[in-house]
């Protein structure tokens, strides 16, 4: 009986740190505790978080994508230049085109061409960001139309829309994964993939559609990103990457691959924003909270570690 | 037995020699004995980063960490030297290139992360550092004129940076081949298993080899700063990716055990010639990068290819 | 009675069950001493320990009466033990010198740079010493299997040790080069050297080995001069019992043809594979290491796809393009690799236990999977199989080996199959799991399921099977019935001694 306790406690470890953090926080700061800041910390959550929707998938499948950032700078200047030019809802389906196909294009060379997510996307990761500064010319552009600003900025029955556009997608997301074929596939494929192959799933396809997922996400996080500024650079979200697999691996999401969940990740992104909010209220210089995300991540990383240790130690009990 | 044959690297010459005419044609400044000397400087800058990063690739791991390695180093080098003079800047940058190498290879080894995950962290936090120690600015030493030798000078009318990258590239050739030192790097890389069976302390190793490209980044920076006279937290920014590019078309192997100096250093004067040709022909900067990207991409491509061949040799041969 | 190298009550066991129990004997200086257990029965583990990979959990052990503590693989070499692994410890990218020469490289005074010359003359003359024919300047990566373990015989050589463990040196390795093999272990012999040797095959121990020690499931059974044993009480002393092939069990072979397969052909792999699998036969695959039989078998599941060849499914011709394909026409596939490629460590055992079947659910609204309908799944196979679990969602790697193994032998059960391809279907598992798994086997063979199995250990195979194929390179060399079944002959034939006579008409 204990043994089930102590695994649901892992299982929910970060659950209890954001409330632990929070319960401090509004004890004792009077700005966090305003309900303003509160909706903030949820609306900025999910500018990243709707990405590392995509990034679990990809660090459950035991790959990892570092092109987002950039893929986002992309898909964001193309989406404000296509709104300039026509309805808002053609240049939303057409970013999320693009998304899937800039995903498409990591997962064919790393599925078919058989190389490490790692260093194509690190690859990418530069293409990417090149492209958009040449479709801009290294300027920002600028789109401020009411509804798509609402988008970013409006709330619905209080609550800011991109958390529920975040929560719907994450619910939608944690679903598939949980119960269906394809999710059920994805995590075999985290666990290994030559008994996937075995068990007759198309391993390669599984993989690319993987990436062509986290494209779509990030297309998602982009409409939102630039609706919330009601403007574009193709210098945006420049650790961007780095803030999307903190909050997975925060997330309890292993390294490894083969396990994590959705959830978490959605409270990871939570806690993550809430962090950086906190050392905003303090105003700790920007490069401090580098450092400190860092060690952050680091930790993270390290208490992967320690659980795979763990695990370890279990097999042998 | 010939590990480096010139047949395996004549294609990136072939090329070099290519994309130099190609460009001579459209830009005839390109050929100026001004422009060759200064290529061959831009080279020496990654080129010999890029042989540390042989090493490292060499023994099965990567180093993201390198571009914030060398904005860490420039910052040191220039409060250092400006403080106790340029001897004790660079003494003191070898050792923080040491401590950085040993801080990675500590946690790739000792807390078992992937080296690029690794190395994607301490990226950040070695550039944070690096900042916070330049105060957020630069930190000019436009009155430590002796610096400037390591790349204005010359030795026998040969540049210095062409002679350092000389001397480095020996050097790491005669310890890739001919030391036990190289022996164990390349047996690492090329099965992790087997060598620790064999008796290597493997992990000791691991960390040798981000070492190796930290201190490598070390002439590079040298080098760099006294081309631009000041220390700064953001310089780099780019710079891993140009290294791990370089060898990577260069021929070393993605998954370690096999690597190719040569091929390293052929790659760094054709991506120095692409840089300096789109360069001079007024080309933006950004498609410079988008260029690499591709290039990148396609010697990923290649590369793996052509593993994929010696391996189908492989099983080829069992029977 | 304390001989040169003593072995005082070591013990070790993994994840709580035991490896070796207790085992303690001697063995002389200069002799060649063989170790012989069937699979299972702790002969590589207590090699690993001697070799300082592992670390006995209790016990000791003596060189000349001194105590040596073998806590890594420096002290092993520093007490003068040298082991050759079963699976290859060379180093692909470096040459043969340099990893026969891995540890004390010879070196330049002065310099320290490694002396390739001398490197290259000292590997020669040993492998020469060893009539070995191998350049030493060649990358081990592009060498042949056999070539390897000469290799890494030259490389446990080269540290001038006392004593030489050789684990199963002769697994991959055709007729000539085991009677090369023999004579350098005669060589070794008369340098005063001791010997370890383990292996399966009985001739080379009657031929070599001075002294044998018998393990059975971890425990020490005996140690006797070899004129002491006959080849019969040896298996005796391995197997606990004699085994007898043709009274073992009811076959349940019916006349039909389930399964034909026809000129099957890989290049490189396999070639003229023909053969028909009958309802309710358990038809057995043996031959060495890299005989084809594992690819051919992948061939037939789509893990490869074949160059040519027909298969016949039930009288009527199928194509084989991927795993979908075979899983469709009712094939099914169990990995010998259960860690790498069988289980899913991380997820659940009803996960683990649906992760075929789950396509043929029922879903709702297209995609829905509902966890219901898989619990439903589990508790049928749990109960064929009599699975042991604390509940659906624990995660399969805290399951032993032998119930890990019942759930993916059940995860293919679950979908209405006709043929089924095992790969060491009872590989390290206890002996209770083992049981059941045969039983298994005849509930399935009686129900008319086609069974294509491979055992390494030949008495299972004699045991199990209702006939056999036996593959040489790639080419099946011989076709034994069950009546006929005995060791002798299915060495002869994996040796590539005999050959099918339709293989010889076609080659005549």
């Amino acid at each position: 009986m204990s043994e089930i306790k102590k695994i649901s406690w892992n299982k929910h470890m970060i659950l209890l740190l954001l409330l632990i953090f929070w319960t401090v926080m509004v004890t004792t700061n009077p700005a966090f505790r305003n309900a303003d800041n509160l909706m903030n910390i949820l609306r900025e959550s999910a500018f990243t978080g709707i990405t590392a929707i995509g990034m679990t998938y990809c660090i459950i499948m035991g790959d990892f994508d570092l092109s987002v950032g950039s893929m986002l700078a992309l898909m964001a200047v193309v989406g404000v230049k296509l709104l300039n030019i026509c309805n808002m809802w053609l240049a939303f389906l057409l970013i999320l085109i693009l998304g899937v196909i800039c995903g498409s294009l990591n997962g064919f060379i790393i599925a078919y061409l058989k190389i490490s997510a790692f260093i194509v996307t690190l690859g990418t990761f530069y293409i990417f960001r090149a492209v958009a500064y040449i479709i801009t010319d290294g300027k920002t552009v600028v789109y401020s139309d009411k509804f798509f600003m609402f988008l970013g900025n409006g709330t619905i029955m209080k609550m800011p829309v991109p958390f529920l556009v975040f929560v719907i997608l994450a619910v939608l997301a944690s679903i598939v994964l949980r119960h269906s074929v394809y999710g059920r596939s994805v995590m075999g494929m985290g666990n290994s993939v030559k008994a996937c192959e075995i068990s007759g799933i198309n391993t390669k396809f599984i993989k690319m559609s993987v990436f062509m997922l986290a494209g779509a996400f990030t297309a998602m996080s982009a409409i939102l990103s630039a609706s919330r500024q009601a403007s574009a650079g193709p210098g945006m979200a420049a650790n961007f990457h780095f803030d999307a697999i903190t909050m997975v691996v925060l997330g309890g999401t292993s390294l490894s691959g083969g396990a994590g969940s959705i959830f978490n990740t959605v409270i990871a992104a939570v806690f993550y924003t809430s962090m950086s909010n906190c050392m905003n209220l303090y105003h700790v210089d920007t490069q401090w909270q580098r450092i400190f995300m860092g060690l952050v991540l680091l930790c993270a990383f390290a208490m992967d570690f320690i659980k795979q240790i763990g695990r370890d130690v279990g097999i042998k009990n | 037995m010939k590990r480096f044959r010139f047949s395996d690297t004549a294609g990136l010459f072939g090329a070099i020699i290519l994309v130099f005419i190609i460009f001579s044609c459209l830009q005839p400044n390109m050929l100026t004995l001004f422009n060759i000397k200064n290529i061959f400087v831009q080279v020496s800058i990654t080129a010999i980063a890029a042989a540390g990063m042989t090493f490292a690739m060499t023994a099965g791991v990567f180093d993201l960490s390198i571009g914030s390695i060398q904005a860490l180093l420039s910052v040191v080098i220039a409060r250092i030297g400006l403080q106790f003079g340029l001897a004790a800047g660079i003494t003191a940058a070898f050792a923080v290139a040491v401590f950085c190498g040993i801080i990675n290879g500590v946690i790739v080894v000792n807390l078992k992360i992937q080296a690029f995950a690794a190395t994607l962290v301490t990226m950040i936090v070695i550039r944070g550092i690096a900042i916070l120690l330049a105060h957020g600015k630069e930190i000019p030493i436009y009155n430590m004129n002796s610096i400037k030798f390591f790349s204005s000078g010359t030795i026998l009318g040969i540049p210095v940076p062409i002679i350092i990258m000389i001397l480095v590239y020996a050097v790491s050739f005669i310890v890739y081949e001919y030391t036990e030192f190289g022996m164990y790097m390349r047996s690492v890389g090329s099965n992790l298993r087997a060598s620790t069976v064999s008796g290597i302390n493997t992990g000791k190793y691991l960390i040798f080899a981000f070492v190796c490209t930290a201190v490598g980044t070390v002439f590079s920076t040298v080098i760099m700063t006294s081309q631009i006279m000041f220390g700064k937290g953001t310089v780099g920014e780019d710079f891993a990716m140009d290294v791990i590019t370089t060898v990577v078309l260069g021929g070393t192997v993605l998954t370690g055990g096999k690597g190719n100096l040569f091929g390293t250093m052929a790659a760094s004067l054709l991506i120095a010639v692409i840089k300096n040709g789109l360069n001079i022909s007024g080309v933006n900067t950004y498609y410079q990068q988008l260029v690499i990207g591709i290039v990148f991409i396609a010697a990923l491509v290649l590369n793996n290819g052509k593993n994929l061949q010696i391996f189908g040799e492989k099983t080829e041969r069992r029977r | 009675m304390s001989g040169f190298l003593e072995i005082r009550h070591v013990s070790k066991s993994f994840y709580g069950v035991f490896a070796l129990k207790d085992i303690s004997f001697d063995i002389e200086k200069g002799s060649v001493h063989a170790v012989m257990g069937e699979n299972g029965a702790g002969k590589s583990t207590l090699m690993k320990i001697l070799g300082g990979v592992y670390q006995a959990d209790k016990g000791e052990i003596f060189i000349r009466g001194e105590k040596q503590k073998l806590d890594s693989v420096q002290d092993a070499r520093k007490a003068g033990i040298s082991v050759i692994y079963q699976e290859f410890n060379l180093i692909p990218d470096l040459t043969v010198a340099e990893n026969i020469f891995i540890i004390d490289t010879p070196k330049k005074t002065g310099l320290g740079l490694v002396d390739k010359k001398k490197q290259n003359e000292n590997a020669k003359k040993l492998l020469e010493s060893l009539k070995i024919n191998i350049n030493p300047k060649v990358l081990v990566g592009n060498l042949s299997v056999s070539e390897k373990q000469m290799v890494e015989i030259a490389k446990a050589l080269a540290h001038d040790s006392e004593i030489i463990i050789m684990d199963e040196p002769t697994a991959a390795l055709n007729d000539d080069e085991v009677v090369s093999l023999c004579q350098m272990v005669r060589n070794l012999k008369e340098q005063g050297k001791t010997v370890i040797y383990i292996s399966h095959r009985l001739k080379e121990v009657f031929d070599m080995a001075d002294t044998v020690t018998v393990l059975r499931d971890g425990t020490y059974v005996a140690t006797k001069p070899i004129s002491e044993l006959t080849e019969n009480l040896i298996i005796k002393l391995m197997v606990g019992h004699e085994i007898d092939g043709s009274k073992a069990r009811k076959s349940y072979v019916k006349r039909e043809v389930v399964l034909k397969v026809k000129d099957l052909k890989k290049a490189g792999m396999f070639e003229d594979v023909s053969f028909e699998l009958h309802k309710g036969e358990i038809l057995g695959l043996a031959g060495l290491m890299g005989c084809g039989r594992e690819e051919m078998l992948s061939a037939l599941y789509g893990l490869i796809k074949a160059d040519s060849g027909e298969i016949w499914m039930e009288g009527s011709r199928i194509q084989i393009n991927s795993v979908k394909d075979a899983i469709h026409k009712g094939i099914c596939f169990l990995t010998d690799d259960r860690k790498d490629s069988g289980i899913l460590p991380l997820m659940s055992v009803q996960e683990n236990m649906t992760m075929i079947s789950i396509r043929n659910l029922r879903k709702k609204l297209g995609f829905y999977l509902r966890s219901q309908d898989e619990l439903e799944q589990l508790n049928t196979m749990a109960g064929v199989m009599n699975i042991k679990y604390a509940e659906p969602s624990q995660k399969i790697t805290f399951l032993s080996g032998g119930n890990q193994q019942k759930v993916l032998l059940g995860r293919n059960l679950l979908l209405q199959n006709k043929v089924f391809i095992m790969l060491e279907p009872t590989r390290g598992i206890d002996v209770g799991a083992k049981e059941e798994i045969y039983k298994l086997l005849r509930r399935l063979t009686q129900e008319g399921m086609g069974v294509l199995a491979v055992f390494s250990d030949m008495n299972e195979l004699i045991q199990v099977c209702d006939r056999a194929l036996v593959f040489w390179q790639g080419r099946i060399t011989g076709e034994i019935e069950r009546e006929e079944f005995n060791k002798e002959k299915i060495l002869s034939y994996a040796a590539g001694k005999g050959r099918r006579k339709s293989c010889e008409t076609v080659q005549v």
